[in-house]
Parts: C-alpha cells; structure tokens; sequence
C-alpha cells in the first residue's frame, strides 16, 4: 500500500528488498526503482538522495545503511515493530540534520482523508478471501507470511 | 441497555481455536451507526490478540478491526451516515473526545486511552469489546468512515483500520520537500 500510494502522490518511489523474488512484484505495484538492500553498491548508489523512507521492516535491519540515504533534512518514518531495539549512530543523524521517527494508526480525520484519496485515486489492496471457517488455517499461512497481501474474511460465510 | 445477540467468530482461551460463538450488541443510541459487517481483514494483530501473546486479552476474544459493512441502523442524532451507507471502522470505536489530542482529532493519542475495537474496555455494555469477525458492529458515528462508492469493498476491508501504517498526513509529509 506504501508503494502505491507513494506513486498516487506523484513520488519517484524506490523500493527496498533483502529479496531478490520481490524484484517484479515491487515494479509491479508501482515502484520505479527496486534496490537489493543486502547489495552495498546498490545502497550506495542512493547515498543522500531520499527525501522520505517508510520503514516497514519488523526485524532487526541496520537503521544507519538508511539514514545514510536521506538527503539534508531527510526523515526515515518507522511503522514496523522490531522486538530488540535499533542502534543509531549519531553521525547518522547529526549530519544533514536528518529525523528518525514512528508512527503507527492515524485518527479518524486522516483515516478518512487517506478512504478518500484511494478512492479518487482508485488505489485498493491485493487481498486473498477467506471464509470465516478458515481463519485457523489463515493464522498458521500468516505466520509464514504465506498471502499477498491481506486476508479478507467474506462475512457472509458467517451467515451460513 | 437492550443487546441483540449476534453471530461471531472468537476464542475462549488463548490455546483454543477460533470458533462460532455468540455476542451481545447494544441497540443504537442517538450517536450510533449499527452496520452489517460485508469484509473483515486479517490483521497479525488479531493474531497476537487471539493468543495472549501481548498479555492482556480478555476472554472470550473476537478479533477483527478491518470492519467494511452496510449501514442498517442509526440513532437520532447521526448526521454524517444513513441507511444503506458503505462505511469502515478501523483500530478505534471510542475515545475521551476532551483532551488535547482528542480535539485535534488525535483521537490514537486520546490521554484517557483510545478505546480498541476488541480487547478494550466497552463502556456500554461493562464488557471488553468484540471486533469484525461478526455478523454486526454498533459504533459511534465519529469513529465510523465512509468508503468512497468506486472502491472495491472487500479490498478497502483492509485498510479501513489501521488504514495501513501510512496515515495521509504522514504522506503529505514525506512529500512536501518535492513539492517546494
């Protein structure tokens, strides 16, 4: 969804992957460049670039390889939950004056605006449907982050 | 309070399966939308949720706060939703509305604890509240979204919570340097 909405507000947006099977799949929701992020000249090739990361990666990553893509001012937005906490180097933030920050929900104004920019701009999430009686399985194929990407459960299946 | 009861989908146990069961939903109040729930999303949340593993679910547990339905009822008072209305609820079905955050429509700030939309405290009814793996959900219409018409319902289920991590002003943000 961070990619598609991304490019709906008209970013240049780059993707980062550890896998090289997210390649297609990340150009195929909108990404116009994709980076390995395990390749260190890949990497560096956006050294002071960005102006924005939205980091969704909930296990431990080397924060400071990002921080050292924003540009002056940049700021790297934190939405996963890693267990353990992230070391960051000051120098990563101290030069170009750089902000690492969270977020997590928004209230029910942004929500609202969020509905209704997707909505103008016809941006939906790939979703897989389920019946309600297959929620124990979905659990088990979630925790193999085995679906792309959201189960959506039909209720109707509970009316049944 | 009158309550129907309504078909849902929950746990009584952290080890249990989800399974049917059934829960109590209030009749409207003035302020309240009562929505026949279409799609519910999965969230690793109701996961967590289901099985204790962050330690404070109440039980039994209905998980679910990717809520898309229909508008089949509301109070009095409701100015902003009407019957037959495609409509979202997210994370959030309650909040202080009187604290600094709440009035700066923060409401995920709220200083008195944003009331979840299962597993939190149901101040209607005495209980904890139960989610979208239901048949119904009566909600105040300040925490109830419109879904725009052109959008496909079961795939807005999604993100009609926690609205996917990114909120839009959080977007307008990260985008505003390459506007200037």
């Amino acid at each position: 969804m961070g990619i598609k909405i991304a490019k709906a507000m008209g970013a240049h947006v780059v993707a980062f992957t550890t896998s090289e099977s997210k390649f297609a799949e990340a150009k195929r929701l909108g990404a116009d460049e994709v980076v390995m992020s395990k390749d260190e000249s890949q990497m560096a090739a956006f050294h002071g670039k960005l102006h924005f990361i939205l980091d969704c990666v909930s296990a431990q990553h080397d924060i400071n390889a990002y921080l050292n893509l924003l540009r002056v001012d940049g700021s790297l937005a934190l939405v996963g939950a890693p267990e353990h906490p992230l070391p960051v180097a000051a120098f990563s933030v101290i030069m170009g004056r750089k902000s690492f920050a969270g977020s997590m929900i928004g209230g029910i104004a942004e929500t609202q605006e969020m509905l209704d920019f997707c909505g103008k701009h016809n941006i939906v999430s790939d979703i897989e449907m389920i019946d309600i009686r297959q929620i124990n399985e979905a659990y088990e194929r979630l925790l193999k982050s085995d679906v792309k990407y959201r189960f959506v459960i039909d209720m109707a299946s509970l009316k049944q | 309070m009158n309550t129907t009861t309504v078909k849902a989908f929950g746990t009584p146990a952290a080890e249990a399966q989800l399974d049917q069961m059934g829960i109590n939903r209030r009749e409207v109040t003035p302020h309240d939308v009562e929505i026949d729930i279409l799609y519910c999303g999965v969230c690793h949340s109701d996961l967590h949720t289901a099985r204790n593993e962050w330690h404070f679910t109440m039980y039994p547990c209905v998980p679910g706060h990717e809520i898309v339905g229909r508008v089949v009822k509301v109070g009095g008072h409701v100015s902003k939703f009407k019957v037959g209305d495609l409509v979202g609820v997210g994370c959030m079905v309650d909040s202080c509305r009187e604290c600094e955050y709440c009035k700066e429509d923060l409401e995920q700030f709220c200083e008195k604890g944003n009331i979840q939309t299962y597993n939190g405290p149901d101040k209607h009814l005495g209980t904890q509240t139960f989610g979208g793996y239901s048949e119904k959900v009566v909600v105040d219409e300040h925490f109830v979204l419109r879904i725009p018409d052109n959008l496909d319902a079961a795939a807005a289920a999604r993100y009609s919570a926690p609205v996917s991590p990114l909120t839009p002003r959080f977007a307008i943000g990260m985008l505003a340097p390459v506007r200037k």
